[in-house]
């Protein structure tokens, strides 16, 4: 995990509104809720007291950049598919998912990139259900793809 | 208001295609999940899922708690993000390292320079920070080296673009 990079940042603003921050490195890594407390009562506090601008926004951030191989030359991010899962509650959750592979045989003729195979998204479905994922607006994702569609 | 902590970690997964054209995927997850367990499910069990349907490649993923204030009081008049307060580290192995502090309090300036004060109070609970261990128990700040910060050797007050940060 030394890969993981660790910054924790203090976003600032001015009277006119325009941002600035603070970036520190961290030497490794350590449980996000106990660095954003530290950050929230140790170092928002002792930045405070040196400026004159506010503070709006903590954020942990952990990150890593894989080593990859190019993709082969029919991958194309905006060939994406937006599926949808109806969840235990009855709320649909939506992913976006760049690339498609077209490798699938996942639309039949004259479709309209209407994705009639929604078993492809079945691994992905138990994954996502197993870490207690949600899609970016919140709604939990722990039911069935009822919906998936081409678009680009 | 005040900063209040975000429930959940946003995970964004950064992919690219053979031209190099960027997107991503976005999910929030529980914060009360398992760090070490997570960051190891991400590359092995999440990227993993990806790449079964996405011919794409994943080249990075970033992992974010946030803590947001919604409503944040009016700052002062005489706030300005581009007056930065620039403290100067060094390493334990001598290399420099710098971190910026928007807006520093004109008061922290020495009069007739642009040296930022060292020895006043609230600049010491600062730059201990840096070059202490005071933010956290185990965790300290070191440079883009992983190079541990040991002391703080200048501060002085530029004039820089806010969108530098």
């Amino acid at each position: 995990m030394a890969a993981i990079d660790r910054l924790v940042r203090v976003h600032l603003s001015d009277r006119d509104d325009r941002q600035g921050y603070i970036t520190l490195r961290l030497s490794l890594l350590t449980s996000m809720a106990d660095t954003i407390d530290s950050v929230l009562t140790v170092l928002v506090p002792a930045t405070l007291a040196i400026t004159d601008a506010i503070a709006t926004k903590v954020s942990v951030i952990y990150k890593e950049n894989l080593e990859y191989t190019l993709p082969g030359s029919g991958s194309l991010v905006s060939h994406a598919a937006l599926v949808f899962w109806r969840n235990t509650d009855d709320d649909i959750a939506a992913l976006i998912i760049p690339a498609l592979a077209d490798t699938i045989a996942y639309t039949d003729d004259e479709s309209y990139g209407v994705i009639t195979d929604l078993s492809i998204f079945d691994e992905l479905t138990s994954v996502l259900i197993d870490l207690e994922a949600m899609d970016a607006q919140g709604i939990p994702i722990n039911g069935t793809v009822i919906a998936a569609s081409l678009f680009v | 208001m005040a900063l209040v902590e975000r429930s959940y970690q946003l995970l964004t997964i950064q992919m690219r295609d053979r031209d190099l054209n960027k997107s991503s995927v976005e999910m929030r997850f529980s914060a009360l999940l398992d760090l070490t367990d997570f960051l190891a499910a991400i590359p092995t069990v999440v990227v993993a899922a990806l790449a079964g349907i996405s011919d794409a490649v994943v080249v990075g993923w970033t992992l974010t708690r946030q803590a947001v204030d919604s409503a944040p009081a009016l700052p002062g008049e005489a706030s300005d993000v581009e007056r930065k307060g620039v403290f100067s580290a060094l390493t334990d192995n001598g290399h420099t390292v710098t971190v910026s502090v928007p807006s520093i309090l004109n008061t922290k300036v020495i009069d007739r320079t642009n040296q930022i004060n060292l020895a006043d109070a609230a600049v010491i609970t600062f730059t201990n920070i840096l070059d202490g261990t005071t933010l956290l128990d185990t965790a300290f700040m070191v440079s883009n080296r992983d190079e541990p910060v040991v002391e703080v050797i200048k501060g002085e007050k530029h004039h820089r673009a806010s969108s530098k940060g």
